[in-house]
């Protein structure tokens, strides 16, 4: 202590080095914006109706660093405190449901909560795809399809909806493949039976197309894969999907 | 005092200097990820998607995009940029005022789409004022469906970004076209009967239907635009 009291070259460098972390520490501050996100969810059962309790939506913040959960209360809402200015992905889950993903979201942060659009989930369809069938329809000019699909479970449901895929490879999912639509099933119905028409650019000739189908419960909801580009669809049910289902591309007869 | 006046002295450095470092990293930084589509002449979406440079007006890095159409800027600081678009034959897009935050997360921009500038050739053209009308007719290399604009000012350096008058789009198809012609009225454009004006004509993608706004030049623009002609000098008299 005596060193101290003495020298007081020793006591400014104290004071400087103080001084530094103190103003430094300001500028840290002044760093990041933080703020409030609000949210709100709406559930749909399997058919497309509108429940009145939507809690129990649990909200993962992906990019968050310690991950921040929150979940929704009866009326769908639900808070995120001192989220930080940044990039986030926003999942959606909960049992039994489609769960859902906002990619890339942009918080800014500030005094007043920020809202994120109003998401939808949806019942997970619980309609079963038994069967897949691809078979040779005869058409003129243009490589056409009959599809076959039988179904069961839930077929008492108004217009259950099933999303199909299409691809040149194997391996295909609803992550994996060049194109996509969706068929309605009809109230009733314990078959699903459709014509499709091949653009040969996207299926050329003589190779092999491949087709997968899944339940499903809504029809747009989807977000982009950030690395293929391609469209995730959210609203399917992803446990139950059919069986892949080929076949080759046959020739044509050219309208010239 | 001799302390207090250095305590003064150091505590104004250390604000001024003292935490530079720092403040050059007051903006976060961030990934942002974007996918370009492209759509020939025909109006078919095209395979691969590859070759298309993106530039951010502001940074000096270049993008590329891959068969996918994926393009990916890194350690970008957050602001707001331009993001220009072009692929040699698909013409310019330009995204004005994209604004980003910067975080752990990539942003993702949205889909734009290019399309492919139509291959037309010019053999002759033909320019011509009568009763007030100006009457432009032309031969064409042989083409299934043209579409084409017309660009009219007071100054030489007529063109789709600057023009006192421009006309609607116009468009034809069916086979084989070897001609096309175009009127303009007089009363539609701002001016009168004796005045020396500018024009040039841009061929453009059929089947681009919106193109963008440019804010800089306050037009809106296509982005297959192909210039089509020289410009034209043209006495209404």
């Amino acid at each position: 202590m005596k060193i101290f009291k003495r020298n007081n070259k020793i006591r400014v460098f104290i004071f400087f080095i103080l001084l530094l972390t103190i103003a430094c520490e300001k500028v840290t501050e002044y760093e990041v914006l933080s703020g409030q996100l609000i949210g709100y969810v709406t559930l749909y059962d399997n058919n497309r109706n509108k429940l009145t309790d939507h809690s129990g939506v649990e909200i993962i913040v992906e990019g968050s660093n310690p991950q921040i959960k929150a979940s929704t209360n009866e009326n769908g809402q639900f808070i995120i405190d001192n989220l930080k200015s940044g990039i986030y992905n926003i999942v959606f889950y909960k049992e039994g449901y489609c769960q859902h993903k906002i990619i890339s979201y942009q918080f800014v942060g500030g005094n007043k909560p920020a809202t994120i659009n109003q998401t939808s989930l949806f019942g997970q369809s619980n309609l079963q795809i038994n069967s897949l069938e691809l078979t040779e329809s005869e058409y003129q000019y243009t490589v056409v399809f009959t599809v076959k699909a039988k179904v069961s479970g839930q077929i008492e449901n108004t217009n259950s909806i099933c999303r199909y895929f299409l691809s040149n490879e194997p391996d295909i999912s609803y992550r994996n493949y060049i194109s996509t639509n969706v068929v309605y099933k009809y109230t009733g119905n314990e078959e699903i039976s459709f014509n499709l028409q091949i653009d040969t650019l996207k299926f050329p000739v003589g190779s092999e197309l491949y087709m997968i189908m899944y339940p499903a419960s809504e029809v747009n909801q989807y977000y982009t894969d950030i690395n293929t580009g391609n469209k995730i669809y959210t609203s399917i049910n992803i446990n139950k999907p059919s069986t892949v289902a080929n076949i080759t591309i046959p020739e044509v007869e050219s309208p010239w | 005092m001799k302390i207090l006046k250095f305590l003064i002295i150091s505590n104004i450095f250390i604000f001024l200097f003292g935490c530079d470092k720092s403040e050059e990293n007051i903006f976060l930084k961030g990934n942002i990820v974007g996918f370009v589509n492209l759509v020939d002449e025909t109006g078919t979406e095209v395979e691969d998607k590859s070759g298309v440079n993106v530039t951010m007006e502001g940074l000096t890095s270049l993008a590329n995009t891959n068969e996918d159409g994926r393009f990916e800027f890194k350690n970008v600081p957050a602001g707001t940029y331009n993001l220009i678009y072009n692929k040699t034959d698909y013409g310019v897009y330009k995204r004005f005022s994209y604004q980003f935050i910067g975080g752990n997360l990539p942003a993702l921009v949205n889909e734009t789409t290019l399309y492919e500038q139509p291959n037309i050739e010019i053999q002759s053209l033909d320019f011509s004022f009568n009763d007030n009308i100006i009457s432009i007719s032309g031969k064409i290399s042989e083409t299934s469906h043209i579409t084409f604009q017309t660009f009219i000012n007071d100054s030489s350096n007529v063109s789709n970004l600057k023009y006192d008058f421009a006309t609607g789009k116009h468009s034809y198809s069916g086979w084989g076209f070897t001609e096309f012609s175009q009127s303009i009225y007089l009363s539609e454009t701002p001016y009168s009967a004796g005045d020396k004006v500018y024009l040039v004509i841009y061929f453009m993608n059929p089947n681009e239907e919106w193109g963008y706004y440019d804010y800089e030049n306050g037009k809106y623009v296509y982005t297959s635009y192909k210039k089509a002609t020289s410009v034209i000098n043209l006495i209404l008299e």
